[in-house]
């Protein structure tokens, strides 16, 4: 049980009958990152964040937060953590203020100073029934009730959507400075580029199990990029060998092409022994590895199965 | 009234609850306002009463005289107010908690720092409260009314010992609708139950006293257990409504284990 960690789940299983929710997940987030939790729909993010809110019970294994066991405490779990699905469904009888002071009543919070600057900040109105209003203000609404009481983790499934690209800009900036006060952000998404933009590591699940999980460097150098050299002379053929991480692919007359996985600066030094006339490295977003990763393993579990 | 949950019920249930306290207390007010013109009618009615076949006599509560004031509010009144009561406990109950879920506020609602078993508990609370609320309208406006209509008289004890055994069929209904929202997959399919329940158990009462062979089995039904007219006439005996709140408790009690216990749903 380290108090280093903000969540960490053990052999976290949930089947749904004979339905898969997630298999044996083993997930450690440190306090005071940003953590992406991402995955196509239907694998298995939302199960994750309700069974550590302890919304549903786990088939078998374990999970806690801050320390604190999700199931037999959960109450003080929650009392610590703020969560935002991607619909926040709320009393549409109540207002905004009327939905945030209630909240605030069942938490126990006396202070509201820090709920009204985020409300401002994100422009949230407060003294419209919530029915009447759209899924972005609803939104918002969810954003300030997660944080309002300054909990020591939030729990934001999918929490970006509906959120107008402004807000969203809004909220990337309240996250940095929740993260730089000591919070710890646990980002279930499936928008990649916003993963790649807040978060400190990344874990990935597909099918409901964890295949990876790192912080973003990490994962984009274990990558193999393309680098392609044109020369003003053909380079010896002996170019680019002995090279650790680096792999001659081709060479047509003076341009060489290399597979590279991680530091480029080996590559770069042997190649500026020679006139380079052109340089092409292939762009790797988070995206392109995160689908090539998904590709490999359907490859890999495809042969498995075959096997 | 947004201090806590079981507040916050009783403020979402305000509307409600004003039109069943308004309106069954009009209809209180109605039945009252022309009791005299039954009373006098007299011997008339009395004869027709005895030529009424048995079955009618067992749905309007067993009661022999019209003209008898304590009979003639039993029978045109009282002896549906459970069931009318049941109509909102039934929608109450099973919306408090598969209600919730099929909504979606349930997740947002557990995610703040509130055992499962609080909620059941606050939104019970604050139901039986409303129940209650409304029953003591509708006591209020029988007596007062009772004042000024000749030939209606009614003890304010023995009124009183009525209204806590329609609290209890009204609490019976809440708490079985409670028991059915905690542990059947779907709203509609717990009212579906619920409702089935309710009327069932008025007509299993009803037919304890024609059918022969189900007179040993009336114990087992709820309305065998509401007995205003007994109460108003006869004993004044807390016995039956004790029955009704302590299976009442019963029901919320297992409601409140079954939910503790199970995934809350998604949406």
């Amino acid at each position: 049980m380290s108090s280093e960690l903000a969540i960490s789940a053990q052999q976290l299983t949930k089947y749904y009958g004979k339905s898969r929710g997630v298999v044996d997940l083993d997930l450690d987030v440190r306090r005071g990152e940003i953590y992406g939790f991402v995955g196509p729909n239907g694998a298995g993010k939302s199960t994750t964040v309700r069974l550590l809110l302890d919304l549903i019970r786990p088939s078998r294994g374990s999970a806690t937060i801050l320390g604190l066991d999700v199931q037999r405490e959960s109450r003080a779990v929650r009392a610590r953590v703020g969560y935002l699905p991607g619909e926040l469904r709320m009393y549409d009888s109540l207002t905004g203020r009327q939905l945030l002071r209630f909240f605030g009543n069942v938490r126990g919070m006396t202070d509201t100073t820090y709920m009204h600057e985020l409300a401002e900040r994100l422009n949230a109105e407060l003294n419209r029934r919530i029915g009447t209003l759209s899924r972005g203000n609803k939104q918002k609404i969810g954003v300030v009730q997660a944080l309002m009481h300054r909990p020591d983790l939030v729990l934001f499934d999918e929490a970006t959507s509906g959120l107008d690209p402004l807000m969203q800009q809004e909220l990337y900036a309240i996250l940095d400075e929740y993260r730089q006060q000591g919070g710890t952000v646990f980002f279930s998404s499936h928008y990649l580029d916003e993963v790649e933009r807040i978060c400190d590591r990344v874990g990935v699940i597909r099918d409901g199990r964890l295949i990876l999980s790192d912080t973003l460097e990490a994962i984009q150098e274990k990558q193999v990029r393309r680098l392609r050299l044109e020369f003003a002379e053909p380079p010896p053929a002996d170019f680019l060998t002995g090279l650790t991480g680096v792999e001659r692919e081709s060479q047509e007359g003076a341009t060489v092409v290399a597979l590279i996985q991680g530091n480029l600066s080996g590559a770069l030094k042997e190649a500026a022994r020679y006139t380079v006339t052109d340089i092409e490295y292939e762009e790797r977003r988070l995206e392109d590895i995160f689908l090539q990763y998904y590709d490999t393993r359907e490859e890999s579990d495809a042969a498995e199965s075959a096997s | 009234m947004l201090r806590n949950l079981l507040l916050k019920t009783l403020r979402d249930q305000r509307i409600p609850i004003l039109a069943y306290g308004l309106g069954l207390g009009a209809l209180a007010l109605l039945i009252m306002a022309i009791y005299p013109t039954f009373a006098e009618a007299g011997a008339d009615l009395e004869e027709a009463m005895e030529n009424l076949p048995d079955a009618y006599k067992a749905f309007t509560g067993g009661v022999l005289s019209l003209t008898e004031f304590e009979g003639y509010l039993v029978s045109q009144y009282l002896i549906i107010l459970p069931l009318i009561l049941a109509i909102f406990a039934i929608i109450e109950g099973t919306g408090a908690l598969r209600g919730e879920e099929e909504r979606g506020t349930m997740d947002t609602l557990l995610s703040l720092p509130i055992s499962r078993s609080h909620v059941v508990l606050q939104k019970a609370v604050a139901t039986l409260l409303s129940i209650a609320l409304v029953n003591v309208i509708i006591g209020v406006v029988l007596l007062v009314s009772a004042q000024f209509v000749e030939g209606a008289t009614l003890e304010p004890d023995r009124l009183s010992v009525v209204m806590l055994n329609t609290f209890g069929m009204g609490a019976l209904f809440y708490c079985f609708s409670l028991f059915l929202s905690a542990s059947l997959p779907s709203r509609r399919l717990a009212g579906v139950i619920g409702a089935v329940f309710a009327v069932g158990a008025y007509f299993f009462d009803a037919m304890t006293d024609i059918v022969e062979g189900l007179y040993d089995y009336r114990y087992v039904g709820p309305f065998n257990y509401f007995e205003p007219l007994a109460i108003l006439k006869e004993d004044l005996s807390f016995q039956d409504s004790g029955v009704l709140l302590g299976a009442s408790l019963v029901l919320l009690l297992v409601a409140v284990l079954l939910f503790r216990r199970r995934d809350i749903a998604g949406i």
